[in-house]
This record gives structure tokens, sequence and C-alpha cells, in this order.
């Protein structure tokens, strides 16, 4: 649903990406405006503007209001704002999003970088089989991969069935544990989003020239400097996609919470898209699209900074 | 390449766990849905016999019937509609030079950061207001609204990176804007297109938080939607549940399955433009 | 409805191009599609030709049954059935109540009438109530729970929203072989003896209680502990919104004291807060626990797994002198002020009162509207159910679900509660949670 959005779209996208850095808008034919292609753009933007963008503003002064979506609405200006910064519970939601990060976003990154580093030494055979298979989890629907999850994290499943053959099973509900809900939630994203960041770096480092490594061998350096003379300035651009990617399905993560805890225990799990859900069917419009605004600038800013990584990347 | 063989068997050692954590669960599902029906299964394991009757069970008490029909008809109506805008869209920014394509550019952008969540709360009340919920056609559209920004960025560089040469011909042969669309770029541009067409299609089946607020009658949202609120109520029956599970991801594996050489291919070529 | 959806598309964008799509959110309904709280005249004769009701329920039964017993009275009224999980039907009803495809029944969830009804979308059932003479069918404490105050937020006065479908009743269910096991003879009458009974079971080994707090089992647990030792009636007048009422009072917070230390002493499993109340209830009916507690619903359950082993008693108070107590809700069901077809959905509704839906839910191990028109239960647990319902009923001891109190309640009640359990949460503070939430809406 909803992360697969962005974290398929910026898949490809929002990072301008790479090593030919075209400018965009090629130098096209004469140098005349062609007010026509306005009449190309029209359709799209009618059907985004009117469904995406004005709702959008439409979210910003609901944010401004008390309303149950039935009766008549008050006026509370900023208050809402004030109750996301302060309200323990939506406030909570925030930081746990921040939390999760770790675990879409760091982990994956990290763990992708380390194997595409081991794979640069050496060409790899049945490629085309493991892309396939780390990709799978990335085009499943979110909720069957909570459902999936929901069970393998029970007291009976098999998370415990295999910390059982180190003699580890204690028989919990990992994802009512208070300590380790939250947790479990991120290494649900991490399984996710691991393969997406695994492919983009073999991908990336595909691309590298293999001259470069020779070149850096025949100075004597170690796998160590290897990594650092050429593997990570040559896929700046793909941590920086990735980054992105998994950065907005951590910030704005909804289905797999929704099936596997709906924010138990004691609101331990709750993020922000789950909160906006519940206080929009239980007709707290406000505080929803208060928390839906904050959301999305947090989301803006990721975006921004993560974007700015890749760009550096590119100056390279 | 000069690298060691236990360097080698340690990069296959670690590609095959990851391969192992990802199907894993996967096939701890599939093996799942085929224990006899209310069983209690732990962990992975393979049962005694095999039952293909809850796969029946669950599309009988899932209406899953309907739900896929309604996927589908999301689906034909969401990919042909994106693809054409996304492209015509993409076409006028990246292809022409449109006065103010970089302000537009940007305010598609923008649209590939904002959150479903910024927009539901509206949505759900308004369209309502204006009778407009409990209907595939909204939907789709909003889904469409929704899935364009990242479109019209995709077929805006695909544009923007086609030979000026091939341009340049069709102008000197006197072809208007759209001609050059129809007849030069556009078929230019068809593995994008494709790899476009591919994600729409899964997004659009995957989508979840925008069913479940714009249809209110469960029997007509999406299958995934349908998953969803088939969990709660059937929690106790994991074979039931892990054959609904399998009924909603089929479809979609079976897409991934068919056009993965294009698709990831594709994205990862796109990855790069 | 494809082409009402189109020609609503186009009505939007002109009024959008227009500028007519206003700005600021008012709730207030567009006065054409303002829907009559009141029809004019009723008619409690059902018409002959064939008519279909659409009805919007989350528990399959007894919905489905109560259905199909009508239909087979009256084979010219068919019914479109819109089942939805009970964890998110008031939402539903919600949405579905304000929509136009609104149903013409729905199953009566107390959030969401409340959220509904003060703008309109609910049937006042006066017309019908005075027709039908339901007033002498239903039992007037019944019939209380579904009225509602014009702001929706005091119940048992004001406007008849629905009418009774069946009653339920929460108590403790406990197995009698292994209560034995852990020498306990005779099922606790005080909470004190409740006390020492769940102590000997700890000690012999036993799982004291099969805990779902995931879901609605801990507010049933709680709430068992609250009626006890808050008192029915400040309960009950907490829960109805009568203005002025507080639970933050000392019964309350000792209530919520004493869950926690049933937590602290191991009396339920460690995975509580991760078990929804259906596999708690499953693993009490396997004879992995030797209490649980939860409704009259479970019955079937427990009685196909432990045969005439289990057995049923109202949630013990201080003294056994205190009035036999527990929660429960009449699942009745509400009339859409919009449906065109409500003298039919009425006649549906004055079915309820009949001997013969009575006998339907009996059948099905639930308790009937009324009991003293009921025929007697089967012997065994569902027997014992009765006799505490009955004299629950009779103590004027049945409590309204707490998580009914505001729309809110039920996601503060369960996460305040899984904190509770888990150690996290000082129970005044929960208890200060609560009221807030109450106050939010209420005040």
């Amino acid at each position: 649903m909803r992360a697969d959005r962005p974290r398929s779209a910026a898949k490809a996208g929002l990072a301008p990406s790479g090593r030919s850095a075209k400018p965009v808008g090629r130098p096209g034919p004469g140098r005349r405006r062609q007010w026509s292609g306005l009449w190309f753009v029209l359709p799209a933007l009618l059907l985004y503007g009117g469904l995406i963008l004005y709702p959008a503003a439409r979210t910003i002064n609901l944010s401004l209001w008390r309303w149950d979506g039935v009766n008549q609405a008050t006026w509370r200006g900023w208050a809402n704002y004030v109750d996301v910064a302060l309200d323990p519970i939506l406030r909570g939601s925030i930081l746990h999003a921040g939390l999760l990060i770790v675990f879409f976003s760091l982990i994956p990154v990290g763990l992708g970088l380390v194997w595409a580093s081991l794979l640069t030494r050496r060409r790899i055979r049945g490629l085309a089989w493991f892309r396939l298979v780390f990709f799978l989890p990335q085009i499943l629907p979110l909720v069957a991969v909570g459902v999936i999850w929901r069970w393998a994290l029970a007291p009976q499943g098999l998370i415990n069935q295999v910390l059982g053959w180190f003699g580890l099973d204690q028989g919990r509900a990992w994802l009512g544990e208070w300590d380790y809900a939250l947790i479990a939630i991120g290494l649900i994203g991490a399984w996710v989003q691991s393969g997406l960041c695994m492919m983009l770096f073999m991908a990336g480092c595909g691309r590298i020239d293999r001259e470069l490594y020779e070149a850096v061998r025949l100075d004597g350096a170690g796998p160590w400097r290897e990594f650092w003379a050429v593997t990570w300035p040559g896929l700046r651009s793909e941590v920086g996609l990735a980054l992105t990617v998994t950065v907005i399905a951590a910030l704005a993560s909804f289905d797999i919470v929704f099936v596997t805890t709906n924010g138990s225990p004691g609101h331990r799990t709750d993020v922000p898209g789950l909160l906006i859900y519940q206080r929009l069917v239980a007709g707290d419009l406000g505080h929803a699209a208060a928390l839906a605004v904050v959301l999305s600038g947090l989301v803006l800013l990721a975006a921004l900074a993560t974007s700015r990584l890749s760009r550096s990347g590119e100056e390279r | 390449m000069r690298t060691s063989r236990a360097e080698g068997a340690a990069s296959y050692l670690v590609l095959i766990a990851m391969a192992l954590g990802v199907l894993t669960p996967l096939l701890g599902l599939v093996l799942a849905a085929f224990h006899p029906p209310g069983a209690h299964v732990s962990g992975l394991s393979w049962p005694e016999r095999f039952s293909w009757g809850n796969l029946a069970t669950a599309w009988r008490e899932g209406h899953f019937a309907s739900l896929m029909g309604a996927s589908l008809t999301v689906c034909l109506i969401v990919v042909p509609l994106t693809v054409v805008l996304a492209s015509l869209a993409g076409y006028g920014l990246g292809g022409l030079r449109t006065p103010g394509r970089g302000g537009l550019g940007l305010v598609f952008l923008l649209g590939m950061t904002l959150p479903i969540e910024v927009v539901i709360v509206p949505l759900y009340r308004d369209l309502r207001d204006l009778h407009l919920t409990d209907s595939l056609i909204t939907l789709s559209l909003v889904e469409a609204a929704a899935f364009l920004p990242f479109g019209v960025y995709w077929m805006r560089r695909t544009f923007a990176s086609l030979p000026a040469e091939l341009v340049e011909q069709a102008l000197l042969d006197g072809a208007g804007p759209w001609q050059r669309l129809r007849w030069i770029e556009w078929p230019l541009a068809r593995p994008a297109v494709a790899t476009l067409a591919v994600l729409y299609f899964m997004w659009a089946w995957n989508q979840f938080l925008l069913v479940v607020t714009l249809i209110s009658d469960p029997n007509r949202r999406t299958a995934p939607a349908g998953l969803g609120f088939f969990v709660a109520p059937h929690s106790t029956d994991l074979p039931l549940l892990s054959a609904a599970s399998l009924i909603v991801i089929g479809p979609i594996v079976a897409v991934y399955l068919i056009f993965q050489r294009q698709f990831v291919a594709g994205l990862l070529a796109g990855a790069s433009r | 409805m494809r082409s009402r959806t189109i020609a609503s598309w186009l009505t939007a964008s002109l009024l959008a191009v227009g500028g007519l799509a206003g700005c600021s959110p008012s709730g207030t309904p567009d006065p054409t599609s303002s829907p009559t709280t009141s029809p004019v005249a009723v008619n409690t004769t059902l018409p002959t030709e064939p008519v279909q009701l659409t009805i919007a329920y989350c528990d399959a039964h007894p919905v489905e049954d109560l259905i199909d017993g009508f239909t087979a009275l009256h084979p010219n009224v068919t019914f479109d059935k819109q089942y939805e999980d009970c964890g998110n039907f008031s939402t539903d009803v919600i949405n579905r109540l304000t929509s136009d495809s609104a149903p013409d029944l729905v199953q009566y969830v107390d959030s969401a009438i409340q959220t509904v009804a003060p703008a309109g979308h609910v049937l006042d059932l006066a017309p019908y109530l005075a027709a039908y003479g339901w007033e002498s069918k239903f039992p007037a404490s019944e019939l209380a729970q579904l009225q509602l105050s014009p702001d929706g937020k005091v119940h048992g006065v004001g406007a008849q929203y629905g009418i009774p479908g069946g009653a339920s009743f929460t108590g403790v269910f406990y197995n009698k072989t292994l209560l034995r096991q852990a020498g306990v003879e005779a099922p606790p009458r005080t909470l004190q003896e409740f006390q020492i009974a769940l102590k000997a079971v700890k000690n012999a080994g036993l799982t004291p209680i099969a805990l779902g707090s995931l879901d609605d089992g801990g507010i049933h647990l709680w709430g068992g502990l609250l009626t006890s030792l808050f008192g029915v009636t400040s309960a009950q007048d907490w829960v109805n919104g009568r203005p002025g009422s507080t639970i933050d009072l000392a019964g309350a917070v000792e209530a919520t004291a004493e869950l926690a230390d049933w937590a602290r002493q191991g009396y339920f499993p460690a995975s509580a807060n991760g078990t929804k109340e259906d596999d708690a209830r499953a693993q009490f009916a396997q004879g992995q626990a030797v209490f649980t507690v939860d409704g009259s619903w479970a019955v079937g359950t427990v009685r196909q797994g432990l045969g005439d082993q289990v057995g049923f008693f109202s949630f013990p108070g201080r003294s056994s002198a205190d009035q036999a107590s527990g929660q429960g809700f009449t699942a009745g069901f509400a009339i859409s002020a919009r449906s065109a077809k409500a003298d039919v959905a009425a006649a549906f509704l004055d079915y309820l009162a009949s001997a013969e839906a009575a006998r339907i839910s009996v059948g099905l191990g639930m308790l009937p509207v009324n009991i003293d028109t009921a025929p007697a239960p089967d012997p065994g647990v569902a027997s014992d159910l009765r006799q505490a319902y009955a004299q629950a009923v009779q103590d004027s001891g049945i409590v309204t679900f707490y998580d009914h109190a505001t729309v809110t309640m039920h996601t503060t009640l369960t996460q305040g509660l899984q904190a509770v359990i888990a150690g996290q949460l000082e129970p005044a503070d929960f208890i200060a949670s609560v009221q807030a939430d109450w106050e939010a809406s209420k005040g």
C-alpha cells in the first residue's frame, strides 16, 4: 500500500542518480518555447492536483479544527499541533517511526554494502536467480508480509523454533513483548528492504569500472581501502536512493503494523500512519490531519537530506 | 581477478544464507496453508497429508471471487490511465520546451514525497459529501493520482534521455509534437513504459490504506484489503489464513515471475539513467 | 451505480471549477440529502411483494440465524447480508450510516451510534415503539441501553435508537477438573476466595487465568474487578456518561492495582499481551488454564472443548452478599434514517421479541432478550450462565461494557491495560488517562 509507493517509487526516482549526470530536458529542437507542451501536462496535472494537492491543502486546513466528520467543527488553531508535540501517544508514534528508520534503512543499507563489497571481488554465477529471490519481499503486499510474520513471531512460530535449536525458546509472543514488539516490527521491515538494497548495490557495483579495482590493488590496497577508495564512492548515488526509499517506508509505515500489532502492547508500536487511520475513523479528524501534516514534513526533510547525499555523490 | 577460493566460498555462503532468510518464512506460509483446517502449526512443519481444501474454503469465506474482481478492475483502470497520462506529461516536461517545465517538474516531484496519509483525511470526508465513495472508479482515480508523480518523473527522464538526432530528423520531416510522440518517441520509450506498467500494476494491486478508507463495503474492496480484514476473525485458523494469503499474493508473484527479466533490468537501468 | 458515480464526478468537477467546494470543514449535511429523523406514519403490516433489506452486522451468530428465522416466516423478504469483522465494525457503521448507500438495518454499536445519531442519521424508533407495543415486549433495562440523549453523550435517556436482539454477559469460566486438581473444592464466591484459589492453582503448577489482552480480554478481566471494587451504580453512571461522573476514585485504582498484582504473581501466561481473546479462549478450551474471564459468546467454544468439565460464575464481589454483577450489552439493531423500507425493517425488529427468536438464541447457547419467556437452556455451562445472568438482572447488576463509554475508549483501555499488565504503567496513572479520555468526549 502506502509505503510501497515511495518505497518502490524512489527506487528508480527521486535521486537524480549517477554517472551520466545528464541535464534534464535535452537541448531540444529549436530555441522557441513550445506552449503546446502544456496540453500534454494538463491531464496529469488536473488529476494529481485535484486528488492529491487539493486534499493535501485541505488537510492543512482541517488540522486547525476539532471535527468528528459528522457534526459541526470548532476552531482550534495550533492546538492540534501542540498536542502532537506534547501528547505522549502522538509524540511517541513519531519517535517509534524514528527507531524504525534504523531497521528499515540503516540495517538493510549496511548489510547491502557488506554483501556488495564482498561481491565486487568475484564473479558470481546465478546472480540473476539471487536477484529474483532478493527482490521478492518487495513485490508482496505488505498486508501479506504482515500475516507471514505475525505467525513467524508467534509463541509457536518459526522464530521461536529457530531459537529453540539453540535452547533459547521461551514461548514468547514477540509482538506482544513490551521491549521487543517494535524491534520485531523493525525486523520485518529489514526483511522487506534488505533485498532491495542488495540488488541496487549489486547493480551499482556492476557499473563500477573494473580497472579502478585493478589500480588500487596494484597500489597494494586491502579490502578495507578498496571499499573506501572505489566501492563507496561508486555507490554513493545508489546509497542515497536506497536511503530515500527506505526512510520514507519507515516513516510512513502502516500496513505491517496494522496487521501485526495495531499499536499494542500499550502503544509501544504506534506509528504515525496507524494513529492517523485510528483517529480518522474514531472521528478525531483534527489530530489525524495535524499528525499527517507533521509526517509529511518529516518525509520531505528526509527526502531532501538523502537526495543531498546522492547529489554529493554525483559531484565527485 | 585475484581473489582467494575461501573468499569466493564466503560470498556464496552469504548469498545463500540471505536467500534462505527470504524464502523460509514464505515456505512456512505455503506449508501452513496445506495443513488440515484449524490445525495448530508450530514453526516450519511438513503437513502429514496435504489438504487442498483450505484454498477453496478461504476463497469462499473471504469472498475472494468478488475481491479479486475488484482488484482486477482497479488494475485495469489504473495501469492504462497512469501510463498514458504519465507518458503525456513526461513528454511535455522532458521532450518539449514547455514553458515553466522546471517548476511543474518540482510540483510533481513534491508528490513523490507526500505520504498517502496526508490526503486520506479530507478525501475520506469530502468524497463522501460528494457521494463519490464506495466506488471502484473513485478508488482508481485516487490511486492513479497518487501514482502519477513517480510516472511523470520516470517518463520525463526517459524522454529527456532519448537521442536528440532522431528528434532532429523528425523535425526535418515536419512532424508536430503529437506526431513525434506517437510515431517516434513513444516507440523508442517502450522498455521504460513496460517497466512502469508492471510497477503500476503492483502498486495498484498492493494498495491498502486508500482501499479501506474509500470503500466501506467490505465485500467490494480489493484482495489485499480483504486479507487485512480476514485476519482478525480467522486468526485462530492458521492454515485458512495462510491459504487466503496465498490467494492474494499468487497473482502478483505470477506477474513478477513472468515479467521479471524486463522488470528488474528495467528498474535497475532506470535507477542509473 | 457506475453511471451515477460518473455523473457525481462531473458534478464535483463543475463545482470545483466554479469554486463552490467549501473550505471550512462544516459537518452540517447538505439540506437536500439531510435525512428525516422520524417517519411521518408507520405501517405494521408487511407487504406481500418481494422486498430486500440490507443489513450490516459483525456477530455472524446470532444475526444470520435470526435472519434465517425471519425469512422462513416471510419468504418475500430477503436480506443483503453485509458481514464485517467486529474489530472494525464501529468505524464501518459510522461510514455506512453517513453514506448514501446506508444499509436499512445495522447491528447497534454504541460508539458509532453516539457519533452519527446527533446528526440525524439514525431513525428514532418512537412511533414503532408505540405501534408495536415494544415497551411491554422488551425488558426496560435492555431498552434503556439503546437510548441516547440528543447530543449523543448520555445513555438511558432520550430517543430510542435501537431494539435488543440478544443479550451478552461476562463472567468467569472455570475448568472443574483442574480446579479440583489444585485442591480447590468449590468455585469462589468472594474476591478473597478467588485470590486464594488463584494462588492455590499457581502453586499446583497450573496456569491460573487464560488471558488474551491483545484485544478485548484485558477489558473483560479488568471490568470484572472494576465492577466489584468500584461498585455497579458508579460504574454504570460513568459508562452512561452521566454529567459529573468520574472513574478517578480509589475503587477503580484498587481494581487496576489488583490486576497489576495478578500479572506480577504470574497468574497469566507471559504471552498474554500478544494473545487475542479468541486464542486465549482456545487455550482455556484445551485445558491449558483453570480460569478465563470471557462472555456468553464463548459458551459454544468452551463447551465443545471441555464438555461438562466447564462451569461459569459471576465475577465475585468483595462479599458474597454483594449484588451479582457482570458486564454486558444487548446486541441490538438500529434503522438508518435514510431507509426507504423502515416499515419492513421494523417488522424484523418486532420479530426479535418473539418466542421463535428466543428459541434460536438459546439454541446457540446465548442469552435471550427476555429470560422470562425463553425456553430453558441445556444443563451444564449454559445453565450456569443463565442462572448467573438472571441473578444479575434481578440485582440490577448489568453494567454496559466499559469500552462503550466513548468512541476512543476501546483503544485507551486495551493499550493502557497492556501497559499495566506489562508493569509499565502505574494503576493511578492508568485511571487518570481513562478519565481524561472520558472528559475529552463528554466535557
